[in-house]
């Protein structure tokens, strides 16, 4: 039967289960609440890629660094969280796994490589974060061109520098920050191309390597990334490099609460958003929105978001008021 | 949008929208099509987009054929590319008494110029090869039979009804119809009156609802059913496969795309759709059970639309006594796409010139009434 | 893309429409990435896109191998 995908993928009987609360997403606010849920008896169930935290940018590291623990508050706050997940046999920890979406009757399959799982929740906490969009160009695909969350994961946690003379381009901020990190590694930088910025608000060192008003239109290269092409108007340069960072802009990922029946709003840039009252509860009552799902950045206040929420279900749940 | 119209077509999937065409043809293009949605958002666009003749009444027949024929020339005819490809449907048996169901069938419709002949268990894989035939005792087989896109047949017909003068309008509902002196006087949308003497029912799941409208009661009834895509795979199912005992129903795209459904028998009708986990394990299961090489095939997306199912399986269509000007053209059952071409030019024929064209006689509204009703249709997937 | 810009020009100009046309969002990222983008398009030419494009499940594609499994017996939780 040669040609056809094969039968084999490995795969152990498909697991129904009820429980109290349903958390997706391994955002710090997803750890935090499901440490009340978990420390208050709920059954809980955890559905996470557990290695590696969604979109992991330049500023997300410039403002907190759990990774190599240089935060003792928010250590401390992941030292709890997994404790208690790991001590509770009401919670079950479904770690390499992915939500897939929302069915009739309230019911969420999540799934592993090798086994499906069907969940009837009582209550939904959403906090799969961000993903990063990507920045199109001609030959926007060739091997060499990485968003940003990639190459982070690539410098930050495993030291591999992704190239050694790098264009940045996308998002001002981000690309800044960026930039200001990979001269930190001693990598070359070949350019900082962005559309609109202040020139002023820029260290000295960057002057030459900015191209603000540019923007990418091509990558050069046959099996890999050789140069970019950048245009600004009439005006046109090339430059040699072998790896492009793009920052893309971060859009939550809301295809679960949609799909869940969440009303959402679209901002002036047309993104989508799941809109949240003060308690972090979408419109669907039951299903609550947290960290940077909810448009939350900030670890502190991201967390902070979590504690409430879990705390607001174990109060519904033991049929105590608000 | 203008304040009258020679006609107002509620519904802008196959049904309308064919009628219009062949209304713009016979040069009455003092029509309006009124869509309470995007042209095709009900069952339409969310079909496999199968076209067959083996049937068990003969008037269903003779609907399917002559559309057949029409499908093979409709690409040049409209201006889209209809993707029409007539690898055949394979109706598969898996107990005695449905290849007993399958040999009447076939006879019946060979008497009835259908090509359909039986295949032999040993030859199944002749005809789809890495079929599992250990599980089936026999298929029915008609290569003339076939899929199509539906899509590019709404546009062509959209684009060509316009171009001839008719009109269209999306997100525009049919709130109220008027009668006066027993006949149809207007309709009301968000936009106001409309007036004109002659409205159609195409509004296949809402059809119904938009009789009540009328006072017509118009005894359909909508049924999810539910469908799934695969990523694309090297080719190598080229019939639609069909299986009996459970509407399961599949084909393969000119994408390469597995797209197909199979029917909870035991679902109480309803409007809805959403999606269910159960239809994904049930489809998924029925895949592997008829191709088990292919469990590493992933599914990329799921989706619903309703079948509107009317007592015998059959079309609605013509006019109605009262009011006089309400004509009908729904309760397709799961078909209405496959007979769209001929039911079209006879619905057209109907309101544009009153002649009734015989095969009409089987499919009128008054025909639930006892005694009068024709023999329910059988070969119905789902 | 140029096709986006030619269906636009055509008069598709709500999300559910355009896609059917051009068929973006229907690959495997099933429209995660590119709905965005044409978001913006139609926004930019100052129609708005509306609530967006129904999201279908599965989220992430999902082997027919796993998604008929049978399930176990055990009484979970």
């Amino acid at each position: 039967m040669g040609d056809l995908p094969s039968g084999d993928v490995k795969a152990e009987p498909t697991e129904r289960r009820r429980t109290d609360v349903l958390i997706i997403g391994s955002e710090l606010s997803a750890l935090a609440a499901a440490a009340i849920c978990a420390e208050s008896g709920l059954r809980t169930v955890i559905v996470r890629q557990k290695t590696l935290s969604s979109v992991i940018t330049a500023q997300s590291v410039q403002t907190f660094d759990h990774r190599l623990g240089s935060n003792p508050e928010i250590q401390a706050i992941i030292d709890r969280a997994e404790k208690a997940i790991s001590r509770s046999p009401k919670v079950v920890d479904l770690q390499n796994a992915l939500s897939f979406g929302a069915f009739d009757g309230g019911i969420i399959g999540a799934a592993s490589p090798s086994q499906m799982h069907i969940i009837e929740p009582k209550y939904v906490i959403l906090a799969e974060g961000w993903r990063e969009q990507p920045i199109r160009f001609f030959n926007w695909d060739l091997p060499g061109i990485l968003q940003e969350s990639a190459a982070m994961r690539l410098m930050h946690s495993f030291g591999i520098p992704p190239g050694r003379r790098l264009v940045v381009t996308g998002v001002p901020e981000r690309a800044m920050l960026l930039a200001d990190y990979i001269r930190k590694q001693d990598i070359e930088m070949a350019a900082i191309v962005i559309e609109g910025a202040d020139q002023e608000a820029y260290e000295a060192w960057m002057h030459d390597l900015l191209r603000i008003g540019w923007r990418i239109t091509t990558a050069r290269g046959g099996n890999a990334v050789r140069g970019a092409v950048i245009v600004n108007g009439g005006k046109k340069e090339r430059i040699t490099c072998d790896c492009i960072i793009t920052c893309g802009s971060l859009e939550p990922r809301v295809e679960l609460a949609r799909q869940l029946g969440c009303l959402m709003s679209y901002e002036d840039d047309s993104s989508p958003r799941i809109v949240v009252d003060e308690r972090c509860e979408t419109s669907r009552r039951g299903i609550f929105a947290i960290g940077s799902s909810a448009g939350i950045s900030d670890p502190l206040k991201a967390v902070h978001s979590g504690e409430v929420v879990g705390r607001i279900i174990v109060g519904r749940h033991r049929g105590v008021g608000e | 949008m203008r304040k009258s119209y020679d006609c107002v077509i509620i519904g802008a999937g196959i049904s309308g929208l064919t009628i219009g065409y062949h209304l713009c043809l016979r040069g009455m293009t003092d029509i309006l099509i009124a869509e309470r949605s995007y042209i095709g958002s009900g069952a339409s666009g969310r079909n496999i987009g199968g076209v067959r003749a083996q049937w068990t009444r003969k008037d269903n027949i003779a609907l399917a054929k002559e559309s057949i024929e029409i499908f093979r020339g409709l690409s040049k005819e409209i201006g889209y590319n209809i993707w029409f490809r007539q690898g055949g449907y394979l109706f598969l048996a898996e107990n005695e008494e449905q290849v007993e169901t399958l040999r009447e069938s076939i006879a019946f419709q060979n008497r009835n110029g259908v090509k359909t002949r039986l295949i032999e268990q040993s030859k199944l894989n002749e005809i789809v090869p890495f079929l599992d035939s250990s599980r089936f005792l026999a298929g029915a087989f008609n290569p003339d039979d076939g899929v199509l896109l539906p899509f590019p047949i709404l546009w062509g017909y959209r684009d060509r009804i316009i171009e001839m003068g008719g009109e269209i309008v999306t997100m525009t509902d049919v709130k109220e119809i008027g009668i006066r002196n027993g006949r149809i006087d207007s309709v009301k949308t968000k936009d106001g009156e409309i007036s004109t003497e002659n409205v159609v029912n195409a509004a296949g799941r809402w059809s119904s609802r938009v009789g009540e409208l009328a006072g017509v009661k118009v005894p359909t009834k909508p049924y999810r059913h539910e469908i799934l895509v695969t990523e694309p795979l090297k080719p190598f199912l080229d019939p639609m496969v069909v299986t009996l005992s459970d509407g399961f129903c599949m084909n393969q795209s000119i994408r390469g795309e597995l797209i197909g459904g199979v029917s909870d028998l035991k679902e109480l009708p309803s409007a809805s759709w959403s999606s269910s986990i159960q239809f994904a394990q049930r489809m998924s299961r029925r895949i592997l059970q008829l191709f088990p090489s292919i469990g590493g095939a992933r599914i990329l997306r799921q989706w619903a639309g309703s079948y509107d199912v009317s007592p015998d399986n059959s079309p609605i269509l013509g006019m109605v006594r009262e009011p006089e000007g309400f004509y009908i053209a729904c309760g397709y059952s799961g078909h209405g796409l496959m007979i769209s071409p001929k039911v079209g030019k006879i619905m057209a024929e109907l309101i544009a010139t009153g002649r009734k064209d015989p095969l009409l006689s089987g499919f009128t509204l008054d025909r639930f009434k006892e005694g009068i009703a024709p023999p329910k249709e059988k070969l119905v997937i789902g | 893309m140029n096709e986006i810009l030619e269906a636009i020009e055509m008069g598709h100009t709500d999300l559910e429409s355009l896609k059917r046309f051009v068929g973006f969002g229907t690959g495997p990222c099933e429209g995660k990435q590119c709905i965005q983008f044409v978001r913006e398009l139609l926004f930019e030419r100052g129609i708005d896109p509306g609530i967006g494009i129904t999201a279908r499940p599965p989220i992430t594609p999902v082997p027919l191998a796993l998604m008929s499994q049978e399930e176990s017996d055990e009484e979970k939780l």
